[in-house]
């Protein structure tokens, strides 16, 4: 072996080591940002991170990247061990990096998108014609993949037929439609809901003019190298949460009860994604 | 008539310094030409600069065709300082201009404001006729449309001049106009602007450095030095050209 | 018009600022990683452009070749470059760091390159002729030879990359930038104003630093300690071998579908449209507020509040503008233009405010003995004499704004920094090489055409 080689493989060695990760360290979780991520949005989900590593029995880093994009690349580069991710999001993390679906909600089994407006003379979707117009985040399945379906087969030539906006989040969306930013937006029926029962959006200002039809959404996934029983311990986090006991849990997570998700559920997002050719 | 009065005039820099002008008493009569002779530092550019109103009075006074430049601010000192054309020694002209244009800013004291950014773009021949007029009399009318930047040195100097005309001022002030030229041309542009005094009836006030033209050319001569009038001589040879003019009386500072 | 309305409409929601401590305090800790970005950057980029630059200027073996490399690593804009290592080297501090680094390193070391291949060759071939080598002699010939301008360069430069750390957030590269997109998606605009009068304040203080380092050069070595920890506390946690490699491998080859490259003309137009609008934009408003913000023909009362606004909308990145434009008034290219303009309009109006104090007096003392009134003087004088800087000074900021129109169009102005950015988003890396090398080729083309313009005016870098 020649000096040269000698260097390469220290190089790489070195390398090597700043990839591989301690033992003791925290499992990390992050969640996609369809509500936001900053400082305070994190420290409102304080409860969920403790409730988290009391369940997985070690302590536990909560991260919500700027962009759907970003947490699964955060998986894909193994800084994440779980992840809440959408049902466009989780098609592509599955593709690239095979994350391993683990649990849902039961409402994101027949998930809605709601097409919301302030102005009264939006009644249909072909009233959008010549409006402006919010989607959530690019990669968002309610917020952009889903409505675009809908509009798609209502006749509507996103490109053409309107201006639209990518708002980034969900909540964007709702006051970009409260304030009169944008005539009308996609939204996750989750996130609305909850907006109206927070007083966070004012009922008098906006309201629902179109349902989708339903289609399968979030769920929260595992790295594929996290330990089957790490996997195991965090779906049973979830499962055990019960409606009337674990209120704040079940309010940060917007849902009611959680159950195992499997990827076959999938297959039609995944047909649509590739038909609007975002997948 | 007298066109510039000036009575004890004391003007300061600053609190601790000595004052730049001491006590200065000097009138000029319309068609009078007076020239200031001494070396650099003795105060003629700040005297030039009290007669515009660009430095404040400290005591004395300044008048100009009667008015008194004390305590005349904005639009008012702006219409006095129409009364008092000036021509320094150089670059006194906007190089990235026209000859023409730069020859009717004398014009901007009497022009709107309006008026005089039409006429950078859209100047009117009326306009340009007295822009031409003006440099007929300093003798380069052909050089209207040049770029002041292409013209020579004693063309600067006539343009400057020409400029002055079209002020139609009582009073010329020219602070050393030729320390820049050779002596041919400097010849030229001293006799052209006492010429040119002679025929509008502008008083004339000239800071020099060389007397032989001070006494070549100039009515009357004073010398100053430290901010103080040290002699004020009337020019035989010139006054007996102009001897139906009554001698002006000259007050000297109380030192 | 509905799109001026939706600005004012929205400008409301930022009102009143969120200015409770506890904000404020959580705030810290993207605030202090916006600093480690900068200082750690900086001492990067500082100590590697200096070593690429004598090695250019020394005409080492390969510098051509490496001064091409610099000028293309050039090309490619800050955001851009922060977008490809959070790619590389996974979101968070660290990528913004190196992009940060990488950029400005290439900058010092083309610009830091061209001033010692300019220097004075007389004591630098006495020094060869000594028989030493040729590093040797770009060390002790062309380094003193060339020290004040370096120094001079060498603070602007960190001025840049200070400013350049608030926004490689925007795209995930953490620091106050990832806070502000953050509170913008969450719509909570008032905690987003209360981070840019963070930002803004930051910044001054910034300013202060690069100024104490213009004064005080040899701050400069305590700024390189702080900068050693902070680049350390910035490390990439995020790094994975394997996952670079895989997403450098799905960038290649690049492609665009075919039935994007009917798109191709209209995404180039927007982005010029943008870089146009803007620049025309800038120089409409700063013209009459550069004449007021000069002290030699407005009076304090209007020349000081002036000045203080040039300050604020320099101070506030073109891609912050960016973010609260296209919130309050809609994605698209009008958006973007109005970002850079404003952003523009505070760099000009210094810029133009300074040409007019500099101009030489006494042809303006001459008009101003006329008696004509104050416009009169300054369209007669003031300006045409100030005129040849202020052109300058437009010229060179075009071409940046060719670069902050790919910039602000990956955040929401479109063009074809928006479809680079939303084919990164939908994770057609391919795709987002194939634009990237478009925007890459762009600027390029605007450098060379500058660099042309440059030759013929004879000006040089050193003017900015």
């Amino acid at each position: 072996m020649t000096r040269r080689h000698a260097v390469y493989l220290f190089v790489a060695l070195s390398l090597a080591s700043l990839t591989m990760r301690a033992g003791d360290k925290p499992l990390v979780v992050g969640m996609i940002p369809d509500a936001g991520a900053t400082q305070v949005s994190i420290q409102e989900k304080e409860p969920l991170k403790n409730y988290l590593s009391q369940h997985l029995g070690g302590p536990v880093n909560l991260i919500i990247p700027t962009n759907y994009n970003a947490t699964v690349e955060a998986l894909g580069n193994g800084s994440l061990d779980f992840a809440y991710l959408g049902g466009l999001t989780y098609v592509k993390a599955r593709k690239q990096y095979g994350v391993i679906p683990l649990v849902q909600r039961t409402s994101d089994m027949e998930f809605h998108s709601l097409f919301i407006t302030g102005n009264p003379q939006i009644k249909t979707l072909a009233d959008l014609k010549g409006k402006m117009f919010a989607f959530g985040d690019i990669n968002s399945t309610s917020g952009h993949l889903m409505p675009y379906l809908e509009l798609k087969q209502a006749g509507i030539d996103v490109e053409k037929d309107f201006k639209y906006r990518y708002s980034g989040s969900h909540p964007a969306t709702a006051k970009a439609v409260e304030s009169g930013a944008v005539d009308a937006g996609s939204i996750d029926e989750s996130v609305y809901n909850a907006m109206i029962a927070e007083g966070k959006l004012d009922k008098t200002k906006v309201h629902v003019f179109y349902t989708s039809k339903p289609f399968l959404d979030y769920v929260w996934v595992a790295r594929k190298d996290v330990s089957k029983a790490d996997q195991e311990k965090f779906a049973k986090a979830f499962t055990d949460l019960q409606e009337g006991k674990d209120e704040q849990i079940l309010g940060i997570l917007r849902g009611k009860k959680f159950v195992q998700a499997s990827d076959d559920r999938y297959e039609t997002l995944r047909k649509v994604a590739e038909e609007l050719k975002m997948f | 008539m007298t066109v510039l009065n000036i009575q004890d005039l004391v003007v300061v820099r600053s609190r601790h310094a000595p004052p730049v002008l001491n006590g200065i008493s000097l009138s000029l009569r319309r068609g009078e030409k007076v020239a200031i002779l001494g070396p650099s530092g003795a105060g003629k550019t700040t005297l030039f600069r009290a007669i515009n109103g660009f430095v404040p009075i400290q005591s004395g006074s300044i008048t100009v065709d009667n008015i008194s430049l004390k305590d005349l601010h904005g639009k008012a000192l702006r219409q006095l300082r129409r009364h008092v054309a000036v021509v320094s020694q150089r670059h006194d002209l906007v190089d990235r201009l026209r000859v023409h244009q730069n020859v009717m800013a004398g014009a901007l004291g009497r022009w709107s404001a309006w008026r005089a950014l039409r006429f950078l773009f859209w100047p009117k021949a009326e306009e340009l006729a007295e822009a031409e007029a003006a440099l007929r009399r300093v003798g380069i009318a052909h050089k209207l449309r040049v770029r002041t930047s292409e013209i020579s040195g004693g063309e600067h100097q006539r343009v400057a001049v020409a400029r002055a005309l079209v002020q139609q001022p009582s009073l010329l002030l020219a602070d050393e106009p030729i320390a820049s030229l050779d002596p041919e041309l400097s010849d030229q542009i001293l006799s052209l602007i006492c010429s040119l005094a002679n025929e509008s009836g502008f008083a004339l006030l000239c800071s020099l450095h060389q007397p032989e033209y001070a006494y070549k050319y100039f009515d009357r001569v004073v010398r100053i030095e430290h901010g103080v009038i040290q002699s004020v001589e009337n020019n035989q040879a010139r006054t007996n050209a102009t001897a139906n003019r009554d001698a002006e009386i000259i007050r000297q500072a109380g030192d | 018009m509905h799109w001026l309305m939706n600005l004012f409409t929205q400008l409301r929601l930022f009102f009143p600022p969120d200015h409770s401590w506890s904000f404020i305090w959580a705030e810290r800790v993207p605030l202090l990683e916006t600093v480690e970005i900068a200082a750690g950057a900086m001492v990067f980029s500082l100590s590697v452009g200096l070593v690429l630059a004598l090695i250019i200027g020394a005409r080492l073996p390969g510098s051509r070749l490496l001064y091409a490399a610099l000028v293309s690593v050039r090309a490619i804009p800050d955001l851009t470059m922060a977008i490809l290592f959070v790619m590389l080297v996974g979101i968070g501090p660290g990528a913004g760091m190196l992009a940060i680094a990488v950029y400005y390193g290439a900058a010092m070391g083309k610009v830091c390159g061209d001033l010692f291949v300019s220097a004075d060759p007389g004591p630098v071939e006495s020094l060869a002729s000594t028989g030493t080598g040729s590093f040797t002699v770009a060390f002790y010939g062309l380094l003193p030879l060339r020290l004040k301008d370096l120094l001079t360069y060498g603070a602007y430069d960190f001025e840049c990359a200070m400013r350049a750390s608030v926004i490689v957030g925007a795209v995930g590269a953490g620091g106050i930038g990832t806070e502000i997109v953050g509170t913008i998606n969450n719509y909570d605009y008032s905690h987003t104003t209360t981070l840019i009068l963070m930002l803004v304040a930051l910044i001054a203080v910034f300013d202060l630093c690069a100024l104490a380092v213009r004064k005080y050069p040899r701050l400069l070595l305590l700024f390189v300690i702080g900068g050693i920890i902070s680049a350390w506390e910035c490390r990439p946690q995020m790094f994975a071998w394997s996952h670079t490699l895989d997403n450098l491998r799905k960038m290649w080859p690049p492609v665009i579908p075919r039935e994007r490259i009917g798109d191709l003309p209209r995404l180039l137009g927007e982005t010029l449209e943008i870089a146009f609008g803007g620049t025309a934009l800038a120089v409409l408003f700063a013209l009459p507020l550069g004449a007021m913000g000069a002290r030699n023909l407005a009076p304090a009362w209007m020349h000081f509040p002036v000045r203080r606004l040039f300050e604020f909308l320099r101070a506030i990145p073109e891609v912050v503008w960016g973010l609260l434009l296209v919130t309050m008034a809609g994605i698209g290219p009008a958006s973007g233009a109005l970002a850079l303009g404003l952003h523009s309009t505070g760099v000009f109006g210094k810029l133009y405010a300074e040409s007019i104090e500099n101009v030489q007096p006494e042809p303006v003392m001459a008009l101003a003995a006329t008696g004509g009134p104050r416009i009169a003087i300054a369209s007669f004088g003031l300006l045409p004499l100030a005129f040849p800087p202020m052109a300058i000074h437009t010229l060179f900021r075009f071409e940046w704004n060719i670069r902050a129109a790919t910039i602000v169009g990956m955040i929401g102005a479109g063009g074809i920094g928006g479809a680079l950015y939303n084919a990164q988003q939908l994770f057609f890396y391919d795709q987002m090489l194939a634009y990237l090398l478009i925007t890459w080729a762009l600027v390029m083309l605007a450098d060379w055409a500058n660099g042309q313009l440059r030759k013929r005016w004879k000006v040089t870098e050193g003017l900015i």
